[in-house]
């Protein structure tokens, strides 16, 4: 155990060296030069030299890069070009923002997706079955700002229940996290559905029926177990689609998160920010990723790491 | 084509197109797929024929007593104006092209790099699999949104800068996928009896063992095009993708979501529109699935 997961770490450092190279590129390559940007402020040829040469614009690439991770191995992140505020301090605050709205959606989409496919496997094939699988595909049709736009019509105008953005009480998140969490509960409607049928032909499905059995027993304790390996490999690459999903969520209802915060820095081209948020939404996936990794083992004492 | 003691073949080859259509009019959710695809495909070449206005043009009498006119009011503009005196039923009609365009362009760049590298990847192994595959990793690991949303921000905006952006994040799982492709076929006698007889690398890849895969290729092309019709959306609505004046479904939400509350449809229009497109390749998506890997029949 401890072996592999020695292993599965060093497997991980090229990825995220690699990911330091992108976050790197996107900033230093793509817009050209970041005193571009700084120009539009109109300062003299003398005061751009002098800041060239303190930002260490003039150096060859490869020492920025090496100077870009030092600083962001030590939390530092640069600069934000419009508010001068470290963008470390930014993440700090944005970032739990961005988590619990996360962790609601997340749970509502296991609230929701999981009974929800069990339930359409059991009764494989019948109106119950195809009523849900319809509402599981127009779950992941639909686009995140209509279901958000939607649902704001509804409640936050018609039915006056919920406030229509902002921060604070468990109210505010209502609608977020609903928003957020009905795709991936779509998802794993599906996931657990298709497991679930796969188990419930299982021979030794049938022989705990044949000892007579409830079927909830069946269901519950022996088949459901069994569906859940590709249900946790399916809620590990959710947290990508989460942070993904919260950009559009977040920027509608004004919630203070990453999400929130990377459309305002790329819409001002307030690049060390959109850098900021890049780099720690990928780590933070890879860690995640990580940790599903492990979690196999628990889940199922079947699976050796070796 | 049979199999020896290699094992299944991962999708087995369908003897004709006759099989091929017999099995998809079988199951009607491919059906339904396919004609929604077809009628947006349509919807998007005949446009200018279709539109009974331009998407443009700012109508004199595009208003209602200061409003603009509700859908089914009028039988100028039979879904209505929107804030700007505009015929919401042409801007919609013009709209597809821009989705359709964005989901095929970024999707055909994805395809091509991806399939490429997956076969070179496959097929050469050793440090340039490794080295490819450490890319894709690396791709793979960002939130593919916000990685999008960070080199469209970088890029001036418009319909290159988003088949680039999109191209470039979803390259990798075409190349994964490619690569599980070739890795499987490459081991089967009749690639290791061309090889034997002294067929060119390049031959045996592009003639051999390429015709072989493209069955899970283009099942995964279908579905890519669904999500870049909804991350197209997405980005438009952010106001980073295409930019107005130019009629995309994205824009029409956006810039009609101040008077939601007001003219509700003026939202809800275009978004039903993207849901039907992305549903529409969705369903066909999986219907192809389905017909090309019947082990797979029934499932997700």
């Amino acid at each position: 155990m401890q072996e592999y997961l020695l292993k599965r770490l060093v497997i991980a450092i090229p990825t995220v060296v690699g990911i330091t190279i992108v976050a790197f590129l996107l900033m230093y390559v793509l817009p050209g030069d970041p005193m571009d940007i700084l120009m539009a402020e109109r300062l003299d040829p003398g005061t751009v030299a002098m800041l060239r040469q303190e930002m260490g614009l003039d150096d060859p690439i490869h020492l920025q890069y090496v100077r870009f991770v030092t600083n962001a191995v030590q939390g530092d992140f640069g600069r934000s070009y419009h508010t001068g505020r470290p963008v470390r301090d930014m993440l700090a605050r944005a970032l739990p923002a961005t988590i619990k709205v996360s962790a609601w959606a997340y749970l509502i989409s296991i609230i929701l997706g999981i009974p929800l496919g069990t339930y359409a496997a059991v009764r494989h094939n019948s109106w119950a079955d195809t009523g849900t699988m319809f509402l599981a595909l127009a779950g992941i049709c639909a686009p995140p700002f209509v279901v958000a736009l939607f649902l704001l019509y509804l409640f936050g105008f018609h039915i006056q229940l919920f406030p229509l953005g902002g921060y604070g009480t468990w109210m505010h998140m209502v609608l977020p996290a609903i928003t957020l969490g009905i795709r991936p509960a779509a998802l794993l409607a599906r996931i657990t559905r298709s497991g679930m049928l796969e188990v419930l032909r299982q021979d030794y499905v049938r022989t705990a029926r044949s000892k007579g059995l409830r079927e909830q027993i069946v269901i519950g304790r022996h088949a459901l177990k069994n569906t859940l390996i590709p249900v946790i490999t399916v809620m590990g690459t959710q947290i990508s689609g989460l942070l993904s999903g919260s950009v559009v969520v977040e920027a509608i209802f004004a919630w203070p998160g990453m999400g929130h915060m990377s459309v305002e820095a790329i819409s001002a081209r307030d690049f060390p920010v959109v850098q900021g948020v890049v780099l720690v939404s990928a780590i933070i996936v890879v860690v995640i990723n990580l940790l599903v990794d492990v979690s196999y083992g628990f889940v199922d004492p079947r699976i050796r790491y070796d | 084509m049979t199999n020896t003691q290699t094992g299944e073949r991962r999708f087995p080859a369908l003897h004709s197109a006759g099989e091929f259509l017999r099995r998809a009019a079988r199951s009607k959710p491919t059906v339904a797929g396919a004609i929604l695809v077809l009628f947006f495909i349509g919807v998007a070449l005949f446009a200018p024929w279709i539109a009974p206005h331009s998407p443009r043009e700012q109508h004199r009498d595009g208003y209602d007593m200061g409003l603009p006119h509700p859908p089914f009011s009028n039988p100028k503009f039979i879904l209505g104006t929107d804030h700007l005196g505009r015929d919401v039923l042409s801007r919609l009609i013009f709209g597809t092209r821009i989705s359709l365009l964005v989901g095929f362009g970024a999707m055909a760049f994805a395809t091509v790099v991806g399939v490429v590298l997956g076969l070179l990847s496959g097929y050469y192994g050793r440090h340039l699999d490794m080295a490819i595959m450490r890319v894709v990793d690396v791709i793979m690991a960002f939130p593919s949104f916000i990685l999008i949303m960070a080199t469209v921000g970088s890029l001036r905006p418009g319909i290159l800068t988003l088949f680039f952006a999109i191209g470039i994040v979803r390259w990798a799982g075409m190349a994964r996928l490619a690569r599980s492709q070739v890795l499987t076929i490459k081991e089967l006698d009749y690639v290791d009896a061309a090889r034997a007889v002294g067929i060119s690398d390049l031959r045996i890849m592009l003639k051999y063992i390429l015709p072989n895969s493209w069955a899970p290729i283009i099942v995964s092309l279908t579905m890519g095009i669904a999500a870049v019709i909804l991350v197209e959306a997405s980005l438009s609505f952010l106001g980073l993708g295409v930019q107005p004046p130019t009629p995309s479904w994205g824009v029409m939400v956006n810039e009609t979501r101040g008077y939601m509350f007001l003219r509700p449809s003026l939202v809800f229009i275009p978004s039903l529109a993207i849901a039907a497109a992305v549903l529409g390749f969705s369903l066909l998506g999986d219907g192809l699935r389905d017909i090309l890997d019947p082990r797979l029949r029934g499932q997700g």
